[in-house]
């Protein structure tokens, strides 16, 4: 039986795996970094089935306005004593060629005097050069890269080039340098209904590679909807709970799979390891645009009543906005649903742009809950049979 | 003292105390031995850590 199941239908049991209080982040007790995601262009050379961009911009983020960018963060993060990771995204962030990255990382490492800085980069991989590649290998990047499938029909088919051009053969071969030049690589999958099983063979082909398999579930969005191609929380749940098993058994050098690294790495810290697990991810992740305004993150760019101001007002006043304060506002004892959820403690309401998305407002659950439930659960019951096999311990609740 | 941090508790000392068990669940070990270094995982690296996916694995 499974265990929130069982204790729902006995009330007056506590749910026996519920982690301590103090494990829940707050604002106060919780991020030392913050996350600066950069979308130095909306533009892209593929226009995939389910972008969340929606109609193209062909907008470019000029080199003041990152300098600008660049400049106020440091000076922000330099004051409270964060961390910061600055994250390229898209749109697809290579169009911005070498010498743009060369200068802004040259630009950074001039001003950031004693702070931590670290890099990531999302991207198709289609434009990633050795030249570039060298670049964010010499910088330590975390590279994520995007293909929906280990053989090219399907990937063609979501994932088309501009061009015309196949790209599935170009991105595994760019996955491929890009481990040569010793840089930390991530695939990472869109998941569709039609594409969901596929997951398995790509996690093998990631085993194979030595390299992180992250998941991402497609959903119907403000922007545009793609309910023909949603995945349901039904398929996403037993495509995490059949990677999940993969994942704790694999008898080589593990790699990161995401979810199952992050559930399990919750249940073991009893403390979240994603930040929406943590506590409330506007804690400690912003986004900017090309033209420089200021969102939650990326997932709610050009929707105004989500927007924090603009980089030349001030990305302090940014940060203090009544917007931004409002959206802080979205911990579980503030979501109906999630209040009496023991799960909750682990999800912590799950995504705020999920919510929106399919229920209009920040105060609801995230549409996927019954897959962190889900898998949560599954996570504790392999525990305990793992536990049980090797100690003969009788198993509790 | 809950179930949950009993059950956790008898996993890292079974990790810690059997060669098996790394042979058995290298993932898990890893993400044991991970926990208990004083590093965090969510100071490493924030493109892991959003769970809706779209920042990377």
């Amino acid at each position: 039986m499974q265990y929130a199941k069982k204790c729902e239908e006995n009330k007056s049991a506590p749910f026996p795996y519920f982690p301590p209080e103090d494990a829940i982040m707050t604002e106060q007790n919780g991020s030392k970094i913050l996350n600066v995601i950069i979308e130095p262009t909306s533009d892209c050379n593929m226009i995939c089935e389910y972008c969340f961009k929606g109609e193209k911009k062909d907008t470019m983020m000029p080199f003041d306005t990152l300098k600008e960018v660049i400049q106020q963060v440091i000076s922000y993060i330099e004051k409270r004593g964060l961390a910061c990771e600055f994250i390229w995204h898209g749109g697809e962030p290579t169009l911005m060629g070498y010498d743009y990255y060369s200068e802004a990382l040259n630009l950074i490492e001039n001003v950031k005097g004693k702070s931590t800085i670290t890099y990531s980069l999302q991207t198709n991989g289609t434009l990633l050069t050795d030249e570039l590649l060298e670049l964010f290998a010499k910088y330590g990047f975390y590279l994520g890269i995007s293909i929906d499938s280990t053989t090219p029909d399907y990937h063609e088919k979501m994932r088309p080039l501009l061009s015309g051009r196949a790209s599935h053969a170009i991105i595994v071969d760019r996955i491929e340098r890009a481990i040569s030049k010793g840089i930390d690589v991530g695939v990472l999958m869109a998941l569709t209904e039609e594409n969901a099983f596929n997951a398995i063979d790509m996690f093998e082909f990631c085993r194979q590679r030595g390299v992180g398999l992250g998941l991402n579930p497609v959903s119907a969005d403000s922007h545009s909807s793609h309910s023909d191609i949603e995945l349901s929380p039904e398929t996403y749940l037993k495509v995490c709970i059949e990677l999940f098993d993969l994942w704790l058994k694999q008898n080589q050098t593990p790699i990161r799979f995401n979810p199952a690294f992050g559930i399990i790495e919750t249940l073991i810290k009893q403390q979240g390891a994603t930040q929406s697990e943590r506590g409330n991810c506007q804690m400690s992740y912003v986004s900017i645009g090309p033209d420089g305004d200021i969102y939650p993150c990326n997932r709610f760019y050009n929707i105004e009543e989500y927007k924090f101001g603009n980089i030349f007002d001030g990305f302090e006043d940014a940060m203090n906005s009544d917007v931004r304060e409002r959206l802080l506002n979205r911990i579980v004892s503030n979501i109906e649903k999630c209040r009496k959820c023991p799960i909750s403690l682990y999800c912590n309401g799950g995504c705020m742009h999920h919510a929106v998305s399919h229920y209009g407002s920040i105060f609801a659950p995230d549409h996927l809950c019954k897959v962190y439930r889900g898998l949560v659960e599954h996570a504790i019951q392999r525990l305990h049979e793992i536990v049980k096999t090797h100690t003969n311990d009788p198993q509790p609740c | 003292m809950s179930q949950l941090f009993q059950l956790v508790n008898r996993l890292k000392q079974l990790a810690n105390s059997s060669s098996e068990f790394e042979k058995l669940y290298p993932a898990l070990k890893a993400v044991i031995n991970d926990s208990e270094s004083a590093i965090d995982s969510c100071s490493k690296g924030s493109t892991k850590g959003c769970s809706m996916g779209c920042l990377g694995s």
